[in-house]
């Protein structure tokens, strides 16, 4: 069934419809077409060449497919075999993925230990840098100790020559012992010398305070120790009173 | 057991200490200041006796008719007629130039002890020498050796901080440091197992207190003595004697233990190497003032000793340590 339009029609929009319809466009198309008989010809000559090399084919081989082209049973084939390889890929994949729940908490332990041994290798890193930094330090103390050492030896040398320089020293200094010496405003002399008696003189005349008289009371306050205790005790510490 | 005796000879008392019947230790104490009063006619004379009497003072007649009041009741007597008690000793030791004093010293002691038998061991105290003052111990050690020995004694000095010791440091095994605050003189003595190391007086003590009290406040020195001796509280003074008297007491303890640390650092080589902390023992009447081991304790902590001192403590009685100390030793 044709559908009718008007020609010559004006849009709303203002345009005017003139011949290009798809009709306008077949007629255009089918007016100007010329047929090339002789190709055409050739062309279904080959076409039918082909359909009995076909046909010969068919009738040597059964149902088999030509060369190049697959049997029905051959699709069927491939197919089932291609289905079955992605059936065994998506198993593969749902036991991997089976799988990898299973193994939720050990991952999760993995990567705490991971994150461990991550921390760790951080603190052997500052362990690292803080002994070389100490190694340096050290290598510094040993430069300045062997510094010293030296001046030690040196020292020592100085001691030696001083001790060679003090021997017989010793009787000269008990030589001069012997002579007096002034030490703090008190003079010292040989304690074999012979000293002056010292000599003390009662002040008092031999009569004085005898025409005292005297009248005193003087308590007596008796305390609760035992002597005899702190006696004992006394003589075991120190036998007898220090002659200072 | 024998029975020797004690004596402490101090500046501002006399303690004897002798074994009682039962083996118990018995302290006599006597204050060695005394007043001379002269009278003005025999009338006077006998009403100043009946006086006496009638106080139950204790008091001498001299043979020149005059009266001499001692001990306590001395200085009640010299504050009365605003004057100033006299005294035996001064600084810890006699001097020929008071030697008018000695009869009534003499006198004083022979009453303590009464008359020996010429076989008698005494053991008295004497000062150690002064590191801040010159006069001679030499002198009265002599002389109060020689007065007991008339008095009928074998004397023999024992030097007054190192009686302390005997006293206070047996459990101590005779290690320690004691000082002993008497009035005359301040006296230290360092010792390690029974060997006094160190001994050494400051002159800095109860009469410095009381003259530089008495002087800052225009008082006789005696009056601020007797305030003194009624009891001190360092921490809390309820007059201006007491007051004056705090400060001198904390100056008093600043110079003695600035003057032990400057003496052990001095004497440092003398020194063996005290491993463990030592005792220090305060005696003496100047330590019977309440708070006196806190003080001590404090300037302690601000100074360097060259000794570790562990326990501050104050002895049994500090009135008669030394005299205790000394009777230990005469039974030695």
């Amino acid at each position: 069934m044709a559908i009718p339009y008007k020609k010559q029609y004006v849009k709303s929009d203002g345009r005017k419809l003139n011949r290009s319809g798809p009709r306008d466009m077949q007629a255009r198309t089918v007016g100007s077409y010329t047929p090339d008989t002789s190709m055409v010809e050739l062309l279904t000559n080959q076409l039918t060449e082909l359909r009995a090399e076909i046909l010969a084919m068919k009738s040597r081989s059964g149902d088999a497919a030509p060369a190049g082209f697959f049997s029905p049973e051959q699709v069927d084939e491939e197919i089932r075999k291609a289905v079955e390889a992605a059936v065994a890929e998506s198993a593969i994949s749902f036991k991997g993925d089976t799988k990898n729940a299973d193994m939720a908490p050990l991952v999760h332990e993995y990567k705490k230990q991971i994150v461990e041994l991550q921390r760790g290798n951080d603190n052997l890193t500052k362990l690292h840098a803080s002994i070389t930094k100490e190694s340096g330090n050290l290598k510094e103390k040993i430069a300045k100790l062997e510094a010293e050492m030296v001046d030690v030896v040196e020292l020592k040398k100085q001691i030696a020559v001083l001790e060679q320089e003090l021997v017989g020293k010793g009787e000269m200094v008990e030589m001069l012992k012997t002579r007096p010496a002034i030490l703090e405003g008190e003079i010292f002399t040989d304690p074999d010398r012979p000293q002056m008696e010292q000599v003390f003189v009662d002040p008092l005349e031999e009569d004085a305070g005898k025409g005292m008289k005297a009248t005193i009371n003087i308590e007596t306050v008796v305390k609760d120790e035992e002597v005899g205790d702190k006696v004992n005790k006394l003589k075991d510490l120190l036998g007898k009173l220090p002659n200072k | 057991m024998s029975k020797g005796v004690g004596l402490d000879i101090g500046t501002n008392m006399l303690v004897a200490a002798t074994i009682g019947e039962e083996g118990k230790p018995v302290f006599k104490m006597q204050r060695d200041a005394f007043y001379r009063i002269v009278p003005k006619s025999e009338v006077n004379r006998n009403s100043i006796k009946k006086a006496l009497t009638k106080r139950a003072f204790n008091f001498i007649e001299d043979s020149d008719g005059s009266f001499v009041v001692v001990g306590e009741e001395a200085l009640e007597t010299a504050i009365e007629r605003n004057d100033v008690a006299k005294r035996p000793l001064r600084r810890g030791v006699i001097s020929p130039k008071e030697k008018d004093s000695l009869p009534m010293l003499k006198l004083l002691i022979e009453n303590l002890l009464g008359k020996g038998n010429g076989d008698t061991n005494l053991v008295y105290s004497v000062p150690a020498k002064p590191i801040d003052g010159i006069f001679d111990i030499v002198y009265h050690t002599e002389m109060m050796g020689g007065y007991l020995g008339q008095m009928g004694y074998r004397a023999q000095p024992v030097n007054e901080a190192f009686a302390i010791a005997l006293s206070e440091l047996l459990d101590e095994g005779l290690t320690g440091i004691c000082l002993s605050f008497g009035a005359g003189m301040v006296n230290t003595a360092v010792i390690h197992q029974g060997d006094p190391l160190v001994e050494f007086s400051t002159t800095r003590a109860g009469d410095f207190i009381d003259i530089a009290a008495g002087n800052a406040l225009d008082i006789s020195p005696s009056l601020v003595q007797l305030e003194k001796e009624s009891g001190v509280d360092l921490n809390n003074h309820e007059t201006k004697i007491m007051e004056a008297v705090a400060v001198y007491y904390g100056s008093v303890i600043k110079y003695t233990l600035e003057n032990v640390a400057f003496e052990l650092i001095r004497r440092k080589k003398d020194l063996p190497i005290f491993r463990e902390e030592v005792s220090m023992i305060l005696s003496g009447g100047l330590t019977l003032a309440k708070g006196f081991s806190g003080k001590v304790r404090d300037v302690l902590s601000t100074i360097e000793l060259p000794i570790k001192i562990g326990e501050i403590k104050k002895a049994g009685d500090p009135m008669t340590a030394v005299a205790n100390g000394c009777l230990l030793a005469a039974q030695l």
